[in-house]
């Protein structure tokens, strides 16, 4: 299976890219302000408005570095009404990495930590943490986004 | 077996393709062993060639093709091991399994199962008959691919297998000739013209090289007078600073310098040894693929062997054919185009050529008779003779035939030497004989062979020997795609003269140019020689009035060559012959284009068709030689009629008659000649001949007919046809009067042109 | 404030190249950047697929004082001008003679003639450095025409195309299907088809 690999502080994360529709460069975003932590701003996506989370932010609190190398990932998701879509920003996107689905395994630690952190691999750098898209996003967070005015639906 | 269709299908097609070869190998053996029936070789290549094809059919399961090919096999090991003796009746029954096999192995055929098994339970039954020492004269079905599944099985009538034997002559070769040694390829003629091209284009760019080389050359120069520059300067320092830092200097700039001359050389020797090679290699490439055109002449005529025999036995005469040079090799285009000529000639060889067995034994000659197929190469160009060793032509029988045609009087006809009395013979439509064999005098006959030689630029003549034979010599070119030229300057272009129809060429003085009846002349040997401008011929531009010498070319033969004025000669070149854009139709007076060394195209001209522009110029009067314009065309315009006719005596009669009665004549001597006349010149009307070489008068009048300026000209034909069909024929293809010949002395040709077009002028 | 990537990371696992290459990509944004980037993909979406009507490429190209367009697809060939050697007896001005393209010998004519055009300079000045010549066509029905000056292929979507106008030439008409905005010029967009068979007919 295909993965597209990042960073989030130091730790490498990836996520599945049959579900990522395209990786654009650091586009700058319209800001949101007042929204839910995390979501920075909306980004236009051919006129389209999609929401943008930092996940340097939302994991670490700390906002993405703005090298070249810090990307924004589009992922597509499907809901309730159809598919949307979703833009996540992180470093050191430049990278792709070839595993099978059952190289990784439960951390143990499910319980305590966030949804969207999932199942590990490990390799000779460490470990690499399957990110589950859907699940970046709490349903109220999910209802409140896509409920902003424009946003598609 | 349940094999999928598709797979079943393919191992067909393997099987067909042994099937061609080993067919080959087979039908030789067989004609051969029917002369030798005894002879081991050829019986063992015959079985051998039964046994491999009876194995490769039960491979693919094919069992009616096992059946065939088994009996033959018997047969043949039978007469191997002495138990049976061939007879022809054998040999035809087995020949007749040949093609049956090649009936089995088309898919056309798998469809029809019951006729094929009704075919091959009589050729078994042939065979079983033969072997029971049968009749000679009951053959096989000759089972011909694609013959209706309910033609009988054996044939009765000799006169329905002499057609389709006859017919076998139009057939196309086997596709996909096989055998012979080395394996052979197929690939389009568009494709081999490409790599002619793309190989002479890469000899032209190898080429540049040398002239590179040569503009290094001077560079080397240049460095060596630089040498000496800078030597100079040393030598003139003032004495006492041999040491100082201006001669350091000199010095440092003099070893650079050698540096520099001395990589130079290194490069041009490097270039060189690249030119050389480059250079070879096109060459080789270029050979190569030009040779690649050729095929040997037997490729082309083997299945003719059996054809012979065959159309002879369904005419009741015996003959055999005799190849000749078969490693002769031959333009693969010439080849192509010779089979359909060829076989006319093998037809009528056997049908009017050869006697029949009483006849020639009364004559003391063996009742077989030989049919020589020769190829050979001879003074530059492809030499192919078809003789026949039977009766001759009655030439006395000619004569008279000719007059009964009402081609010419019963004096004229007497006065007529034997060569052109057998020019006669190549005449459409024409034949000797009353009653029209079922083979050959369908009127399909000798005109059809000629034109299709001069569509190859050759030549076919006759030649007979009462009671011994008669035989055609054609004389072809050894390629179509490579022609000797003079290149010449015409108009500031280049155009090409090929060779063959130069007979020599001259730089004279203007002032030794004459003027006769207006006529520019020059003296030539002990001949008067008209001059005509090329640019006059070809409508391009003005001749170059500068220099006091005229470049000439004589072209034409005897009292009818011309000296042809052109700029300037630039010498003799070898061209490959490449095709004009087939959408520009004939051009007139050219033949083909080619390329120059240095990629710039040339015009090959067309000889013949020069001949005529200056044969009709000069007779039109209208020759205006190095010099002078023509007088404008007054106000009130004469009428002009155009006269096609291949005969002159009959042109000339015709325009006396019409310039008497005040029109402007234009003559054409056939109808190719004649739409080239009537599309680039305006007539009024237009007189035309039926019976013409390249294009006859109905063709012509069809081809105006559907031209949208001409469609409207009006068309008299004047032939010597006088049968109500042909009328019918002449107005049905868009003639407006229909006149014969015989109604010429009096005033109906006058009467009919002004009923047309009025009178000459007004 | 740049973000570098500690070196006791398992970046050292990676390989040399990779290592030089991520090191390349953690070089700041430059100005306005991120800016440039959400324009480029705000603006509408050009790729195909989604794209409802089908971009077209043309070659464009001047005879005289007109500016053309034919369908890209047509074009097999636009090389530098060259000698060509005229055909006796025409009647015409449209064929000009045969030139030697590749080896291959292809006829060569006016277009300018065809549609109509005036003032077209003639081949053999070669005026501008842009002249050529453009060969057009499939197969066998291949020809050659000198165009005084080729600006080369572009582009367009269907809503630069505009209706000819009523006044347009009857002639140049015949081949024009539309008229196509570019470069703030009106460029007549020839129909390649009709154009060749035209040019077939014209021939012998």
């Amino acid at each position: 299976m295909l993965f597209l690999m990042f960073r989030i502080g130091k730790d490498r994360y990836v996520l599945d890219a049959a579900q990522i529709e395209q990786v654009l460069p650091l586009v700058e975003a319209k800001e949101l302000p007042g929204a839910p932590a995390g979501i920075v701003g909306v980004i236009s996506y051919h006129g389209e408005p999609v929401p943008l989370i930092d996940l340097g932010l939302l994991a670490t609190g700390r906002p993405v570095a703005e090298v070249m190398s810090s990307r924004i990932i589009l992922v597509r998701y499907p809901g309730a009404e159809g598919e949307h879509r979703l833009a996540l920003c992180a470093e050191q996107v430049i990278e792709t990495l070839k595993r099978e689905p059952g190289d990784f395994v439960a951390t143990g630690v499910e319980a305590g930590l966030p949804d969207y952190l999932g199942p590990v691999a490990a390799d000779a750098d460490g470990f690499i943490q399957w990110i589950r898209a859907p699940a970046l996003l709490s349903d109220e967070l999910r209802a409140l986004l896509f409920r902003l005015p424009g946003a598609a639906a | 077996m349940s094999t999928p269709d598709l797979s079943q299908f393919s191992m067909l097609d393997l099987f067909r393709a042994e099937l061609e070869t080993q067919s080959q190998a087979l039908t030789g053996g067989l004609l051969a062993l029917e002369r030798d029936p005894t002879s081991a070789t050829h019986l063992e290549a015959a079985m051998r060639a039964a046994h491999s094809l009876k194995g490769s059919a039960r491979i693919i399961e094919l069992m009616p093709a096992v059946r065939v090919a088994h009996a033959m096999e018997e047969i043949l090991v039978a007469a191997q091991h002495g138990t049976l003796r061939l007879t022809r009746g054998h040999i035809d029954a087995l020949l007749g399994g040949v093609d049956l096999l090649a009936l089995i192995a088309d898919p056309a055929t798998e469809a029809d199962g019951a006729a094929v098994t009704a075919q091959i339970d009589g050729f078994l039954a042939a065979l079983a008959a033969a072997e029971a020492g049968g009749t000679a004269g009951e053959t096989a079905e000759l089972a011909e691919a694609g013959a209706p599944p309910s033609a009988p099985v054996s044939t009765v009538a000799s006169a329905v297998s002499a057609s389709q034997a006859s017919e076998a002559f139009g057939r196309d070769l086997p596709a996909g000739e096989t055998g012979g040694g080395e394996r052979m390829i197929r690939i389009t003629a568009q494709s081999m013209t490409r790599l002619l091209g793309l190989a002479g284009e890469s000899l032209i760019e190898a080429r540049r090289l040398r002239p590179f080389a040569d503009s290094l050359t001077r560079l080397r120069r240049q460095h060596g007078a630089l040498a000496k520059a800078l030597d100079a300067v040393r030598a003139s320092l003032p004495p006492g600073t041999e040491d100082g830092p201006t001669a350091q200097a000199l010095a440092l700039a003099r070893g650079t310098l050698e540096q520099g001359r001395h990589q130079l050389e290194e490069r041009l020797a490097e270039l060189d040894a690249l030119d050389r090679r480059s250079t070879d290699l096109a060459n080789r490439l270029y050979g190569e693929t030009l040779a690649s055109r050729m095929r040997p002449f037997e490729d082309g005529v083997r299945a003719y062997a059996r054809r012979v025999r065959d159309l002879a036995h369904a005419l009741g005469k015996s003959a055999r054919l005799d190849i000749v040079g078969g490693s002769t090799g031959i333009d693969r285009d010439i080849l192509d185009q010779l089979d359909a000529p060829l076989g006319h000639l093998l037809r009528n060889a056997i049908d009017h050529g050869l006697e029949t067995p009483e006849r020639r034994r009364a004559a003391g000659k063996p009742e077989e008779g030989v049919i020589r197929l020769e190829a050979r190469h001879h003074a530059g160009l492809l030499q192919i003779i078809v003789a026949d060793d039977g009766g001759g032509i009655d030439l006395p029988e000619l004569r008279r035939a000719v007059v009964a045609r009402r081609l010419i009087d019963e004096a004229g006809a007497a006065a007529l030497s034997e060569a052109e009395l057998l020019e006669f013979l190549f005449l459409p439509g024409f034949s000797m004989k009353e009653t029209v064999s079922d083979v050959s005098g369908r009127g399909v006959g000798l005109d059809a062979v000629q034109s299709m030689v001069r569509q190859v630029r050759g030549t076919v003549r006759v030649a007979a020997r009462p009671g011994e034979g008669t035989s055609f010599l054609l004389e072809l070119p050894l390629t179509l795609s490579v022609i000797r030229t003079l290149l010449v300057e015409i108009g500031g272009e280049p155009y090409a003269l090929p060779l063959a129809g130069i007979a020599r060429t001259l730089k004279l003085p203007r002032a030794q140019v004459e003027t006769l009846e207006g006529r520019p002349h020059v003296g030539f040997g002990d001949q008067r020689l008209g001059l005509v401008t090329a640019h006059e011929l070809l409508g391009q531009g003005e001749a170059r009035a500068q220099g006091d010498e005229l470049c000439l070319v004589v072209i034409g033969a005897g009292t009818g060559s011309y000296g042809l004025v052109v700029d300037d000669f630039l010498g003799e070149r070898e061209l490959v012959v490449r095709p004009l854009d087939p959408r520009l139709g004939k051009i007139k007076d050219i033949s083909a284009a080619a390329l120059m060394e240095d990629g710039a195209p040339v015009l090959i001209v067309d000889m013949d068709d020069l001949l005529r522009s200056a044969d009709k110029l000069a007779s039109a009067g209208a020759l205006r030689g190095p010099q002078g314009p023509r007088a404008s065309a007054p106000a009130n315009r004469r009428k002009r009629v155009l006269v096609v006719d291949d005969s002159l005596t009959v042109r000339e009669l015709e325009r006396k008659l019409l310039e008497h009665h005040g029109y402007e004549v234009g003559v054409a001597v056939d109808g190719m000649d004649g739409w080239n006349a009537v599309r680039s010149e305006a007539y009024d009307l237009m007189v035309t001949d039926v019976d013409m070489p390249r294009m006859d008068g109905i063709e012509l009048v069809t081809l105006m007919r559907r031209d949208a300026r001409l469609r409207a000209l009006p068309v008299m034909i004047v032939s010597y046809k006088d049968r109500e069909e042909d009328r019918r024929r002449g107005l049905d293809a868009g003639a407006d009067y229909y006149l014969t010949k015989g109604s010429f002395h009096d005033e109906t040709l006058i009467q009919a042109v002004t009923d047309l077009i009025g009178p000459a002028a007004g | 404030m740049t973000s570098r990537t500690p070196d006791n990371s398992p970046e050292s696992a990676r390989t040399a190249d990779s290592a030089r290459a991520g090191r390349l990509l953690d070089r700041p944004l430059p100005p306005g950047y991120r800016a440039e980037w959400a324009r480029h993909f705000a603006g509408a979406r050009v790729q195909a697929g989604e794209a409802d009507a089908p971009a077209d490429t043309v070659l464009i190209f001047r005879l005289g004082g007109e500016w053309l367009a034919l369908p890209a697809d047509l074009v097999t060939e636009i090389t530098e001008p060259r000698r060509s050697h005229s055909l006796p007896h025409r009647r015409d001005r449209l064929v000009r003679g045969i030139v030697n393209v590749r080896g291959e010998l292809l006829v060569k004519i006016a277009l300018a003639e065809l549609l109509g055009i005036e003032g077209q300079e003639p081949a053999a000045s070669q005026g501008t450095a842009f002249a050529r010549l453009v060969v057009i066509g499939r197969a066998d029905r291949r020809v050659a025409f000198h165009a005084d000056e080729v600006h080369g292929l572009h582009r367009h979507g269907p809503e630069a195309l505009r209706a000819l106008p009523v006044t347009v030439d009857k002639n140049a008409a015949r081949f024009a299907s539309a008229v196509l905005d570019w470069d703030g010029r009106a460029v007549g967009r020839l129909d390649g088809a009709g154009l060749l068979d035209a040019v077939d007919r014209s021939l012998a």
